[in-house]
């Protein structure tokens, strides 16, 4: 087995499924968010999406941003969402530091916002980061993403409530005992039963990193699908809060809609469906990642996308 | 130089039988008319002129031009394009990239998105714009009788052998039956054609008014006969460059 501390991720991390990008979808999408984040250049968006296999870290932050699903992670999350619920005093951390977490990522990178609120809110008391091996990391980029990605949360008030997420940078902050399997924290995890029982269907981990799904084919990404998970169990000012912070409100002008049904089509996730043929669509916002692609696609600039009001 | 397969239709020959349109519906499968849509690849402009006793009546094969600057690759806007021109000029459809959002079907000027509505003869392009998936005849899976027969889906899966109303063939780009949510169009038979046969509309007339072949090959039949003839093209001044001519019409009426 390798050293642990020369570990790094790799392109095989990443999942990729290039019928979901919005470049793919409609060559004329501006979106380059994986570009303008990936740390090693390893993105390329000038005849669709390819990643360069060779430059490419899988530091996984692209998969934190995309969004509608085209690149996400490999590895099962909610299998480490299992792994952390079962200790009081769980410790998340890379490949890196095996060791010493209780359940480790490819990269911590891949913790979107989504992610960040899921731990929070699936897990009691305090959770550590393990960021102890971040510093000479090739990927080290990421440790200032991450930071920023916890303070939007916390700034918006979408960690109260939940348990306290700690960055830990360095060793002597990280008490990683066994995993302990004593009757009570058993029972006090089982409240979390639900959840996890929910995060099974994000968890089809596949092993060919390159996947293919129909054009037609709608499919939620894993982010937004874990948010929607975790929100049918908060309470109403929470569950208000993520709506101003994370929902879209997809609307069209009555009067240049032509009801062509196109953007019906171009969406990735479904958010978009016919009602009546000829009319406007329909549109629901737990479907929606506000990926912009509608607005951009429709001929008749009829589509207005604007975030979701918390009332 | 490379390939451009296109199609001469001699009008003199052309009896108007109907055989050619039937072909290509058992050969590519397509289905019956619905929601504005034809599904008709092959199809017909019928035109009545005059007052009796001077009338004409004419008919006009159609099908998809296989234009050299097809609106209909233009529009689309998948990358890459789920229409696009094959090496071999034929304007080809990828149903697996098709999103379905029918740029190409509103962009070429011989199809309508709804022939009843627009009041359209007939559309090249068709969209499978239903809430069921197509073809249910070649899917069905029920009993016929609960309990005792079965599908002919069923029967030709334990046989075999093709179910009723199917024919089977392999394309990298379409499958030969159509699902929810994607355009169809003539291909110009490219399953046939990669293994040097002709589309089956060709094939099947009975008049041999369809002659198919590649146009930049000047001892082929169409180039040929391109030569001795003035060809007609639809809508030549929408600038799409129709591999699709039409030679020797009946003097009087072909305004087209
Ligand atoms: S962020 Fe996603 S949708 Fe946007 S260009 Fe990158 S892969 Fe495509
Ligand atoms: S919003 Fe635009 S793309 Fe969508 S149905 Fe209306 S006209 Fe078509
Ligand atoms: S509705 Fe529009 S903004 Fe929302 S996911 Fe679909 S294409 Fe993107
Ligand atoms: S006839 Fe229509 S569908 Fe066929 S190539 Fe021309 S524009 Fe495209
Ligand atoms: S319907 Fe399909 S083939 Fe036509 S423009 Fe849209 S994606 Fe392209």
């Amino acid at each position: 087995m390798p050293d642990s501390s020369n570990l790094t991720g790799s392109r095989d991390d990443l999942r990729i499924d290039r019928s979901r990008c919005l470049r793919m979808r409609f060559s004329d999408s501006g979106c380059r968010r994986c570009l303008d984040i990936c740390p090693n250049g390893a993105v390329s968006l000038d005849d669709g999406l390819s990643i360069n296999s060779k430059q490419c870290r899988g530091c996984l932050l692209c998969t934190a941003v995309c969004p509608a699903g085209a690149l996400e992670q490999g590895s099962d999350f909610s299998a480490c969402l299992a792994q952390l619920s079962r200790v009081p005093e769980p410790v998340l951390g890379c490949v890196r530091t095996n060791e010493c977490s209780h359940a480790t990522m490819a990269c911590l990178g891949s913790l979107s916002e989504e992610h960040l609120f899921a731990l929070c809110h699936a897990l009691d008391g305090r959770l550590t980061l393990n960021l102890s091996q971040c510093g000479d990391c090739p990927n080290s980029a990421m440790l200032a993403i991450l930071a920023q990605r916890l303070n939007t949360l916390s700034a918006s008030g979408l960690s109260d409530e939940g348990c306290c997420i700690v960055l830990a940078e360095s060793a002597q902050d990280i008490k990683c005992r066994a995993e302990s399997v004593d009757r009570r924290s058993f029972f006090r995890s089982f409240g979390k039963v639900l959840l996890q029982n929910a995060a099974v269907i994000l968890s089809n981990t596949r092993e060919q990193t390159e996947q293919r799904t129909d054009y037609t084919g709608k499919r939620l990404p894993m982010r937004r699908e874990l948010l929607n998970r975790t929100r049918s169990r908060l309470s109403l000012e929470l569950e208000l809060l993520v709506r101003t912070h994370f929902d879209t409100c997809v609307s069209f002008d009555n009067s240049s809609c032509t009801g062509c049904q196109g953007c019906v089509a171009i969406c990735p996730t479904g958010a978009l469906m016919t009602g009546v043929m000829d009319e406007k669509p329909v549109f629901d916002y737990l479907l929606c990642t506000g990926c912009g692609l509608c607005r951009e696609f429709c001929l008749d600039h009829a589509v207005r996308v604007t975030p979701r009001a918390g009332l | 130089m490379s390939k451009q397969y296109g199609m001469v239709i001699d009008l003199q020959k052309c009896v108007g039988c109907g055989a050619c349109a039937l072909a290509c519906k058992t050969e590519n499968n397509t289905q019956a008319r619905v929601n504005g849509q034809t599904f008709n690849w092959a199809d017909f402009i019928y035109t009545e002129e005059g007052k009796f006793p001077n009338v004409s009546y004419s008919t006009i094969p159609v099908l998809c031009n296989h234009c050299s600057d097809a609106p209909c690759v233009k529009a689309c806007p998948v990358t890459p394009k789920a229409m696009y021109k094959t090496a071999d000029g034929i304007t080809m459809h990828n149903d697996e990239r098709c999103i379905g959002c029918r740029r190409c079907q509103k962009a070429c000027p011989y199809s309508a998105t709804d022939v009843a509505k627009e009041k359209a003869e007939y559309s090249v392009i068709s969209a499978n714009i239903g809430t069921e998936a197509p073809h249910a005849a070649s899917r069905d899976t029920s009993e016929m009788i609960k309990g005792c027969t079965a599908s002919g889906a069923e029967v030709a899966k334990l046989a075999g052998a093709a179910p009723p109303y199917q024919n089977k063939y392999n394309h990298p780009d379409y499958e030969n039956i159509r699902k929810r949510g994607v355009v169809e169009k003539c291909i110009f038979c490219e399953h046939r054609v990669k293994q040097g046969m002709k589309p089956n509309c060709a094939e099947a007339c009975p008049a041999q008014a369809r002659i198919f072949g590649d146009l930049n090959d000047s001892a082929s039949e169409p180039a040929k006969l391109l030569k001795k003839f003035k060809p007609m093209r639809l809508k030549e001044e929408k600038k799409t460059n129709p591999n699709v001519a039409y030679i020797r019409s009946f003097k009087g009426s072909n305004k087209v």
